[in-house]
């Protein structure tokens, strides 16, 4: 379907104040696009790396009610190629298509990849020299993403070590649903590796390996789809009582996708729990609700549909985390939120421009421009 | 109300989905098994384009594991969130009272009818046809009404 | 397990005594003895009648017995029948002013079944069915419907409550490090049934079933619902059956204990605002959750209701889903707290 003239969505774009998008998936056009930034000895376990069952998404809850899949339908470029895969395509949909400053990529292409071991290393490796060369490399505008095995925490320090160096790659990927919650010592040196380099971690909806909820496996994509939620509560009562923030204060843990009006509740909830158990019982000196609002980032797609504007804004009062909400469109997934209709009208002022720009100027390092 | 050409029936052959400019409004414009409808191209939810969108027969259901497929109801469903959106009378699935889309009546004319009658107003879509319609005694063409 | 004896088979009452099983497990893990909350209190029929029916004009009694962990169907059963019969005699046939959950043996479906038929078709006391939040899969699961018929058909709830082991763990990402990080994220559990349900068609099929959720926390369900609402505009086709928005079928159908309530403490505003944001007061239900220790002073959100809001939720609500007049013996039927 080729992209048509849609003026009217033209000129309310044209109302939408320069803003950084912190959410954008490119992917590769085809298995074969990565073979040239992969090591020959590669090759032929890439190419014999049949699509292992990592996503239940792919697997479990094949009734998902969506037209295209994981993406917008009008997203698909001219070639037929994947959603997200055609440079020029994604520019023009995105980049010439709304005032944007920049917009920070994040394949997730690793998702259906082996997440330890030598060759997991190699294709995240190959992965993020693709993104360097065939997207940041020919628009300033495109940030990166250091995509790492994120089971294998030895081997994705190292390629932290190495890709930081480019400083056009802004932050780390894990996923949402990983084997072990976050807190956990196992990626300790994925955390030392990002704090070292002051890369903020994002936690973004992907993964796979436990039930995709505490009591078990549901039977609809609606359920998989809520249960990204839940994966994402348990990162942050994993990572709060962790110990990590002590030993890295100044980490940045952005949750991507994931949503963030449920997160006053479980403040709330590991608030009253310490007040009555004892912060010696939780080994925690101080609240966890500060440790939180130190700590963590929110992105705001998708932004949840609230009737009454007030009702969204009394949450975000008990969040009280405004410099820590950053607007993404996740472009070109299905629940994309467009940047001048997502967030409801009574977010003005101050705090609109804050979470469409200027708290990701202070979350995450943009490279100096070069002279 | 005007009276629009939007263009040539032969330019939307059955199955076709077309989002076409007529008098400052994008319209899409489908054409479902011969039955033609018009739509507001901008999704109530956040302004995505119904041009694209997948045409879908209706989905209820009386309980549990009971699927009900009406093949007679036509609905789009928007190529963002696909939100269902009845192509007959512009009411979403899942709030019809409170979240709609314009849909305009459409229909055929022959070319002499048109010449007759007053002459269409409002000029011919420029986003899909850059030249002025010659407007022939011997062909159909696609017309929208809108409210002028 | 001398307590329980007297109402276990010659059979299980030996082979208990031979391989020196004492409880299941899962009650020590889902309710430490050791943790400042849950550990100390002993609690017999004068405690609560002390405790809780100085105030209170009945009391719902849930005595979680971890059936859910024992695998064995037929020693699940036989346990079951042990905790309700022990439960009938010793607290309920005490104190008349006592209703009960049933215990039910939740990984064998056809026992749990006849279980409740056992229980419900003798002794209108018990309430309630008693699942933990803990499971083996969500309890929307079509493998779990012939419970939620039994229960319907004898006017019992379906209680989930704050709990449980079963070999998933308890988040989607793993085991977490402590008991303290455990209880922080046993929201989601609740969240994950109740999705559950909806997205199975249980109270389509079911119209008249009620559950009712107990140590939830609660402060989470406005914006579930918001997220759930949302989901529905777009996968609505996938459950066709959810006719509605989903919130509306957990407005009608699910109601919550307040204890312990989520909310920061002397709390005015946050308690206003989450109020208003589920709509009133009509799926909140008074409970002390005695003996735990994890109640919050409730002062703060009484003086959010007006006194008719203040009847539903301190008698009211529960009364009707419970059905508690028609289940208390006649003299001593619940009268209004003063």
């Amino acid at each position: 379907m080729q992209t048509e003239t849609n003026r009217e969505a033209k000129a309310q774009a044209r109302t939408v104040l320069e803003f950084i998008d912190c959410d954008v998936h490119n992917g590769l056009p085809s298995a074969a696009a990565l073979l040239p930034h992969l090591p020959e000895q590669w090759h032929g376990p890439y190419r014999q790396l049949t699509n292992r069952v990592q996503m239940p998404t792919a697997s479990f809850y094949q009734t998902r009610s969506l037209s295209g899949g994981p993406y917008r339908v009008d997203a698909r470029p001219p070639s037929g190629n994947p959603p997200g895969s055609d440079f020029e395509f994604a520019r023009q949909q995105l980049l010439e298509s709304w005032p944007i400053r920049n917009a920070i990529l994040s394949p997730l292409d690793g998702l259906s990849w082996p997440q330890e071991g030598p060759l997991a290393a190699a294709l995240t490796a190959a992965l993020n020299d693709w993104v360097a060369t065939q997207w940041l490399d020919r628009d300033s505008r495109f940030l990166g993403t250091i995509v790492v095995p994120v089971e294998d925490s030895e081997r994705a320090a190292r390629e932290i070590a190495h890709r930081a160096a480019d400083d056009r790659f802004v932050q780390v990927l894990m996923y949402a649903r990983t084997r072990e919650p976050l807190g956990h010592a196992k990626y300790w040196p994925i955390y030392d590796a990002a704090a070292e380099r002051d890369l903020p971690v994002v936690v973004h909806v992907g993964g796979s390996g436990n039930p995709i909820t505490g009591a078990g496996w549901g039977s609809y994509h609606f359920e998989e789809h809520a249960s990204f939620t839940w994966a994402m509560q348990a990162h942050v009562v994993s990572l709060v009582t962790s110990g990590l923030f002590d030993r890295l204060p100044k980490l940045k843990i952005v949750l991507e996708e994931g949503g963030f009006t449920w997160v006053p509740a479980l403040m709330w909830r590991m608030d009253r729990a310490w007040r009555q158990m004892g912060p010696e019982f939780a080994g925690l000196t101080e609240a966890p609700s500060a440790i939180i609002r130190r700590h963590f980032y929110f992105t705001t797609q998708p932004m949840d549909e609230v009737d009454s504007a007030d009702h969204l804004m009394a949450t975000l009062r008990h969040l009280d985390m405004d410099d820590h909400v950053m607007y993404s469109t996740d472009y070109p997934h299905w629940d994309f939120d467009a940047p001048d209709r997502a967030l409801p009208a009574a977010i003005t002022g101050e705090l609109r421009t804050k979470i469409m720009r200027t708290n990701a100027e202070h979350v995450f390092r943009f490279p100096k421009p070069k002279p | 109300m005007a009276k629009h050409v939007v263009g040539r029936t032969s330019e939307f052959p059955a199955d076709a989905q077309r989002l076409v400019h007529v008098a400052g409004r994008d319209i899409a414009v489908f054409n479902v098994g011969g039955t033609l409808y018009a739509l507001r191209n901008r999704c109530p939810h956040q302004g995505g384009p119904l041009s694209s969108g997948t045409v879908v027969g209706g989905l209820e259901s009386a309980g549990p594991g009971d699927y009900r497929y009406r093949s007679d109801r036509k609905f789009v469903k928007c190529a963002w969130h696909s939100w269902e959106f009845d192509l007959a009378t512009g009411h979403s699935r899942c709030d019809p009272k409170r979240q709609r889309v314009r849909a305009y009546p459409i229909s055929v004319e022959r070319g002499d009818s048109l010449i007759q009658s007053s002459p269409p107003e409002g000029g011919v879509p420029e986003a899909l046809f850059a030249e002025v319609y010659p407007v022939t005694v011997e062909d159909d063409y696609v017309v929208v009404i809108l409210d002028s | 397990m001398d307590a329980l004896r007297p109402f276990l088979s010659e059979h299980w009452s030996n082979y208990t005594r031979e391989n020196g099983f004492r409880q299941p497990q899962a009650i020590e893990y889902s309710y430490p003895g050791w943790n400042p909350v849950f550990g100390g209190a002993e609690v017999t029929v004068e405690s609560i009648q002390a405790n809780v029916l100085e105030q209170a004009a009945a009391a719902l009694v849930n005595c979680y017995y971890g059936l859910e962990c024992i695998r064995n169907p037929y020693f699940a059963a036989a346990l079951a029948t042990a905790v309700n019969s022990w439960m009938a005699a010793e607290w309920l046939d005490r104190e008349p002013r006592l209703l009960a959950s049933i215990a039910v043996p939740i990984g064998d479906v056809e026992h749990a079944v006849a279980e409740i038929r056992r229980v419900a078709t003798s002794d209108r006391r018990f309430a309630q069915v008693y699942l933990p939040a803990r499971a083996w899969d969500p309890y929307g699961n079509r493998r779990y419907w012939p419970i939620w018929e039994a229960a319907v058909e004898h006017n019992l709830t379906v209680g989930i409550h704050f709990g449980g082991v079963t070999g998933n763990p308890p988040t989607p990402v793993g085991p977490l490090a402590g008991y303290f990080d455990e209880y922080c994220s046993a929201g989601q559990l609740f969240q994950a049934h109740i999705v559950s349900m909806v997205c199975e068609g249980v109270f389509d099929r079911f119209p008249t079933l009620r559950v009712v959720l107990s140590e939830s926390g609660v402060t989470w369900l406005p914006t579930l619902f918001w997220k759930i609402d949302t989901e529905w505009k777009s996968a609505r086709r996938e459950i066709p059956w959810v006719r509605r928005p989903p919130s509306e079928y957990i407005r009608e159908h699910v109601r919550v204990t307040a204890q312990p309530l989520d909310i920061p403490p002397e709390s005015g505003q946050e308690l206003r605002d989450v109020l208003d944001q589920l709509g009133g007061i009509d799926m909140l239900m008074f409970s002390s959750d005695y003996p735990h220790r994890h109640a919050v002073d409730l002062e703060p959100l009484h003086a959010q209701l007006t006194p008719e809001e203040r009847q539903r939720f301190d008698h009211d609500n529960a009364a009707e889903v419970f059905r508690i007049e028609q289940r208390l013996a006649q003299d001593h039927a619940a009268s209004r707290p003063s």
